[in-house]
């Protein structure tokens, strides 16, 4: 394709075809107004910003000398005669046995980053061998065939035979031990090293013993849960290795997070360098920030973000350019798939131009629609995050966010689906009525000019770090002096001799250490799913007709989503709940013609365990030494918690209109789990002080937790599903005394033993409440609105001056200092 | 990071959760559950510490990398097993040993046979599934059935273990296990490569005597255990056996005591399944060698004919599915194992080259109560192939062709049969105008 000719700055310039295809439904977008906003922001309008980010030019350096002569024919072969400087300066690393790390935009030749030192060690010594772990099955099979590829050119080179194979849950028994003798470069996920490779692993001496590479791919997937299990596999992999007396060197890719090489170390335990700019070229892109205009001031209520999101897709599906929408949940998912269905699907039984993506559908559904967006013949694809990594769709033309991402990172990633080198593509985000997107669109500039989040793990929660060891210690016995994480592990080892699964024998006469030998039948790793803290989920069977499995939901969410009478939606086929088995983790369902969904009414307590941390002096800062204003203190606290939820009932939401038209009571199991929180204590004398009856103090402390929960969000680089938020005032349970009572606002780790985020979200207490008082103050509703407190018909008509007021008590300073959100 | 008693606390909650029953692993559950067991061992005595040699009755080998502990047993020539006596199996073992290729997929399986079961710690596999007894059994030359059973007295003892077993291996012919190609072999390669050794057992012919088991014997997995197969084909019974489940528990417990008495019930149970698994092979080789003569019933009988078949031996085969259809009257002899056998009869007729007995067995087929669906098709579909090509009778062949249709079968099927009746077809008006013509003008 030729270069485009460069855009003259501050304008959008006409072109023909595809270009002006996608300028004009820019324009349509702003009504016109399009051009004279570009980088002026104007939060009050419907577009509240729109953003240029000009073509890049490329930057390159030659092969490194180092570098196989015959690995550097074979690239040329392939028509790759120089590098990016990114890529030149990971291999220099990889040539070196540094382990790198490198951030990469989408498209910009991350792969070659990893595969040339890798292919250049098996070229120098033919036992080399690596292993590839990807977050996902699809995306190994994705790098199987560029990477066989770029094998067979080196065999008609002269080039020795290297085999490169997929090794995961799909590869059919008899093929194993073929790929454990033959292969040189085994492409799997994080899953099956876990359960299928490290236990087996005297089936693997080969691979073990010559490891010279590890290469972990989209590193920014591996926070929270998955990644804090992520770095416990990992730790068994070195441990393996060491007693194979390999050491190998990490090569890593990631996203743009705040802390790429952070996460690496913290993943691997070992020293990473950085490399961070990138030499790839970029094409021109347009980023605009839509805002659905407010159709009732009073309530605060905006147009529905879904419906703008389908007219914003609508004007780029009209003029043929082909697109992605994300949505933030698999029910957002559904919904816009039917809309844009019954806008742009032909006849019934043509080739679906519309489709929907979520985890959940079978893997050949999936292949189905990637190949479909690849060639062409799916015009428009409506996805959760599942899409957000990269698998390979081509190139699209944009992307359409529905709703904030949630995170910085995340958007970016979002919005590099679409748009290749030399062309130019737009991302259009669409805000929701939810707090953080509210925030985000009406500052474009903190998403614009912030860095993007941390990524947080904690690889030394209890649950997590004794299953690993269960596993650890089936698959190698550990010595008396070893080390496994950041506890003691002769004593996790003691507890687990307790219950019978492993025992010490002493160190015998003839020299040999002390061992702890594992003395159980069980197989442990098939107890530990990594991408949960419970392997637990619930399959959900269409019973239609021949009972047939078409989906699944992991444990924590299920009763909320598979209750009876719930409406489960598939690519827009609806389906009624008809029986949910909790005990036989099934449920059982039945397709139906209706107008409405359903979303679950959850109720849920939090009693406080243990406090690690409360109102410690970084909190606090110097004005301790008053008296006064130290009883009226709020108390930041955190520490273990036991969480009961329960759903205990549903509303019926009709589609487009989305009024309420019906609600069910529900009586289904509690759910129970022991985690960490963040807690913040209002005392009962600065409650005393706000002039407010006591519904109307009760209505402050619930908007003000339903604000706080977004910017915890913010700050702490989570999904909604990652933290809960419950409120103890103390009277919910027994019988109002009129006293004043000191409500407790818990913002905890939705994870049995939690999962990180309790401990930063306590050292950011000042920021989270000075943040969230700008989200409130700021915010234009009267009364309150989805935007800041919540819709007025959840709190009461006295929320948000309750709130402010509160807030104002425990920021006594912050109105004057007019305090700013940091990013960590 | 969290004190040292707390997190005591804490680890315990999490790894035995409130509610959940004391695990049977734990010391005292598995002493209460061997306690109700069938051993009469006694796992509360004063002296648990009496020396493996006598508690075992074994004795310590040394080894260049340690030593390694055997107890090694005899059952007299003259004893019996079941209904046989030890001395006729050995007997029967060497005289049908020629036929042993038959059992190992054609691999040159040889005397002397070493019989291998294992005990072990799991049965998942994997680098923590350990072998902690190997038990070999094999005859010698007066007919005595010699067993010596490896113990792994402490997981350290492993190497010289395994070692010992590789010597007890380089003079076998074969190696005869009871479901062993999916479980001991894999569990011992395992072990091995673990200790970076050579796995013997990879170069040597495998009799896994399962699966010829559940031809001869039974039919259904489940059901098609040692201990079953022994009282059916052998006549033993068993007194005071171990429940396999126990087993693990049972050497756990030895190794957190020291105390090896729950082990001797184990060894016992792995010396008889040793000692049945001889007797379950020589009755197997002894069938093959005698024939369908020797069967006891048609199920027998019409496993030896698969045999044979399988080995390219189709006039032994078809000797024997023909004594599978009369050692009971047809009456006796349930329709489908009859439809079963008459069709391998028709199939080893057609590789046997016997095409005119093959078209009879296959229109008895066709007659016989519950030939239908595949079966049925493939039988017409074989007439209507032999009328055409061999018998050369274009009318029958097309009746065949024809019921060969069949809407329950998938498309591609009845594709291919509207080819053969359209070829027939055209065949047949060939030959009219054949008919109507001199010969000269066919030439």
């Amino acid at each position: 394709m030729p270069d485009l000719p460069p855009p003259t700055s501050g304008q959008l310039t006409t072109r023909s075809g595809r270009e002006g295809a996608l300028q004009a439904a820019l324009e349509r977008l702003g009504a016109g107004h399009l051009r004279h906003q570009l980088d002026r922001d104007t939060p009050e309008l419907h577009v509240t910003a729109v953003r240029r980010l000009p073509a890049i030019t490329a930057d390159y350096l030659a092969f490194p000398e180092a570098l196989d002569a015959r690995l550097c024919r074979a690239l040329e072969a392939r028509g790759i005669t120089q590098l990016y400087t990114h890529q030149a300066a990971s291999i220099d690393h990889a040539l070196a046995r540094r382990n790198v790390v490198v951030i990469t935009p989408t498209a910009s030749g991350k792969t070659l980053c990893y595969n040339v030192p890798v292919l250049h060690a098996v070229l120098q010594d033919s036992s080399s061998r690596a292993l590839y772990l990807f977050p996902t099955k699809a995306l190994a099979q994705d790098q199987l065939a560029e990477l066989q590829a770029m094998c067979e050119t080196l065999v008609t080179r002269d080039g020795p035979e290297i085999g490169v194979f997929t090794y995961d849950g799909d590869t059919p028994q008899d093929a194993r031990r073929t790929i454990r003798a033959r292969a040189h470069l085994v492409l799997s996920n994080p899953d099956m090293l876990h359960s299928g490779i490290l236990p087996h692993h005297p089936r693997w001496a080969k691979l073990f013993e010559n490891l010279k590479y590890v290469v972990i791919d989209e590193l920014h997937a591996y926070r929270g849960v998955f990644g804090s299990h992520l770095c416990n596999v990992l730790r068994r992999l070195r441990r393996i290795c060491r007693h194979y007396g390999s050491d190998p060197v990490f090569l890593c890719s990631s996203a743009t997070i705040a802390n790429p090489r952070d996460l690496a170390e913290r993943l691997t335990e070992q020293p990473f360098e950085l490399v961070e700019k990138s030499g790839a070229p970029r094409g021109e892109k347009f980023f605009v920030f839509v805002n659905p205009p407010v159709v009732n001031h009073q309530l605060g209520i905006r147009r529905s973000y879904l419906s703008e999101a389908r007219r914003i897709a609508s004007e780029f599906l009209k003029r043929n350019l082909q697109l992605i929408v994300f949505a933030q949940s698999r029910l957002a998912t559904e919904i816009l798939t039917t809309y844009l269905k019954d806008d742009f699907e032909g006849v019934p039984g043509a080739p679906e131009r519309i489709r929907g993506y979520r985890g959940g559908y079978l893997p050949n559904r999936r292949r189905e629609i990637e190949k479909g967006l690849r060639e062409g013949a799916v015009r428009a694809v409506v996805s959760t995050n599942a899409l957000e990594l990269g698998i390979d769709i081509g190139a699209l033309d944009v992307s359409v966010m529905a709703g904030y991402p949630g995170t910085v990172a995340a958007t970016w990633q979002r919005a590099g689906r679409a748009g290749r080198r030399n062309r130019t593509s737009a991302a259009v985000m669409v805000a929701s009525s939810a707090p953080l997107d509210q925030f985000m669109v009406r500052n474009p500039s903190y998403f614009f000019d912030a860095s993007p989040e941390r990524a947080l793990i904690d690889p030394d929660n209890l649950h997590i770090l004794v299953d690993h060891i269960k596993c650890a210690a089936f698959e190698l016995p550990f010595a008396s002096e070893e080390q496994f994480g950041r506890h003691d592990l002769q004593q996790v080892l003691s507890i687990l001799a307790e219950q019978g699964l492993v025992h010490l024998a002493p160190a015998s006469q003839d020299g040999s250490p002390a061992t702890w030998t594992w003395t159980s039948e069980s197989y442990p790793a098939d107890a530990v799913s990594l991408r949960s803290v419970s392997s637990d989920n619930f399959v959900v069977v269409d019973t239609t007709g021949e009972p047939n499995v078409i989906g699944e939901t992991d444990f924590t969410s299920g009763p909320a989503t598979l209750h009876p009478k719930a409406i489960y939606i598939v690519e827009a086929r609806l389906f009624q709940v008809e029986k949910f088995d909790f005990e036989g983790r099934k449920a059982y369902v039945r397709e139906i013609d209706c107008d409405y969904y359903t979303t679950a009414i959850t109720y849920t307590r939090v009693t406080t365990l243990d406090t690690f941390e409360a109102g410690s002096e970084t909190c606090v800062g110097a004005e301790l030494a008053r008296p006064e204003a130290r009883a009226a203190r709020a108390w930041p606290s955190h520490g273990e918690v036991h969480v009961v939820s329960r759903v205990v009932g549903f509303k019926k939401i009709k589609f487009y209109t989305n009024e309420n038209v019906g609600s069910g009571e529900l009586d289904l199991p509690e759910q129970q789990m022991h985690t960490t929180s963040y807690w913040l204590t209002i005392p009962a004398s600065l409650m005393a002080q706000l002039p407010y009856a006591s519904d109307d103090r009760r209505d402050g402390v619930v908007g003000l937790a339903y604000a706080m929960r977004q910017v915890a969000q913010l700050l702490l680089m989570c999904d909604g599903h990652d933290i809960g938020i419950s409120i103890d005032d103390k009277e919910s349970g027994g019988v109002s005394t009129g006293d004043p009572i000191a409500p407790r606002l818990f913002i905890y780790d939705n994870y049995p033993g939690g999962i990180g985020f309790s401990e930063p979200l306590y050292r950011m207490h000042h920021e989270l409440i000075a943040s969230t008082r700008r989200l409130i103050a700021e915010c234009t509703c009267e009364n309150g609105c989805p935007g800041c407190v919540g819709p007025i018909g959840n709190t009461g008509p006295l929320a948000k001056a309750a709130a402010l007021r509160i807030l104002d008590l425990l920021l006594p300073e912050a109105a004057v200092t007019g305090m700013n959100i940091e990013v960590a | 990071m969290i004190d040292s008693s707390k997190l005591a606390d804490r680890l315990r909650a999490v790894v035995a959760p409130k509610g959940a029953t004391s695990d049977a692993r734990s010391p005292e559950g598995s002493a209460s559950r061997l306690g109700s067991g069938s051993s009469q061992i006694s796992t509360v005595g004063a002296s648990s510490r009496e020396p493996l040699e006598d508690v075992l009755c074994g004795s310590w080998r040394v080894h260049s990398s340690g030593r390694s502990f055997v107890v090694e047993r005899r059952v007299e020539a003259d004893a019996q097993h079941g209904r046989v006596r030890v001395r006729d199996l050995a007997a029967q073992l060497d005289r049908a040993a020629s036929q042993a290729p038959m059992l190992s997929a054609g691999a040159p399986a040889r005397v002397p046979f070493v019989f291998i079961d294992l005990e072990t710690t799991g049965l998942s596999g994997g680098a923590g599934t350990y072998a902690f007894l190997v038990g070999c059994g094999s005859f010698t030359n007066d007919g005595t059935f010699l067993t010596r059973q490896y113990l792994m007295p402490a997981f350290a003892d492993e190497r010289p273990m395994l070692e010992t077993v590789a010597d007890e291996l380089t003079r076998a012919g074969a190696i005869v296990t009871f479901n062993g190609k999916s479980f001991d072999a894999p569990v011992l390669e395992t072990r091995y490569l673990f200790h970076r050794l050579e796995w013997a057992g990879a170069r040597l012919p495998h009799i896994d005597v399962l699966h010829p088991s559940r031809r001869f014997w039974r039919d259904d997995v489940s059901s098609c255990t040692l201990v079953a197969l022994e009282r059916q084909v052998l006549g033993a019974r068993r007194t005071g056996d171990v429940y396999g489940f126990e087993i693990p528990a049972r050497y756990f417990q030895f190794i957190r005591s020291g105390d090896a008495r729950p082990l001797a019930v184990v060894l016992e149970h792995n010396r008889l399944d040793l000692l049945s698994l001889a007797g379950l092979t020589a009755r197997l080789l002894h069938l093959l060698a005698r024939g369908p003569g020797e069967a006891s019933d048609s199920r027998e009988a019409f496993a030896l004919g698969q045999t044979y078949a399988r080995a390219g031996f189709f006039s032994h085969a078809i000797e024997a599915y023909r004594r599978a259809m009369t050692i009971h009257a047809p009456s006796r002899l349930g329709s489908s194992l009859q439809v079963e056998i008459l069709r391998s009869l028709a199939l080893a007729y057609r590789r046997g080259r016997r095409f005119h007995e093959a078209a009879t067995a296959w229109r008895q087929l066709l007659d016989t109560p519950g030939c239908a669906g595949p079966i049925a098709r493939e039988a017409t579909e074989a007439l209507a192939i032999h009328h055409e090509h061999r018998a050369r009778d274009l009318a029958i062949a097309k009746t065949f062709a024809l019921k060969s249709l069949d809407d329950h079968a998938r498309p591609r099927w009845n594709d291919a049969v509207r080819h053969r009746l359209a070829r027939i077809e055209r065949k047949m008006t060939l030959e009219e105008r054949t008919d109507l013509l001199p010969m000269s003008a066919v030439w």
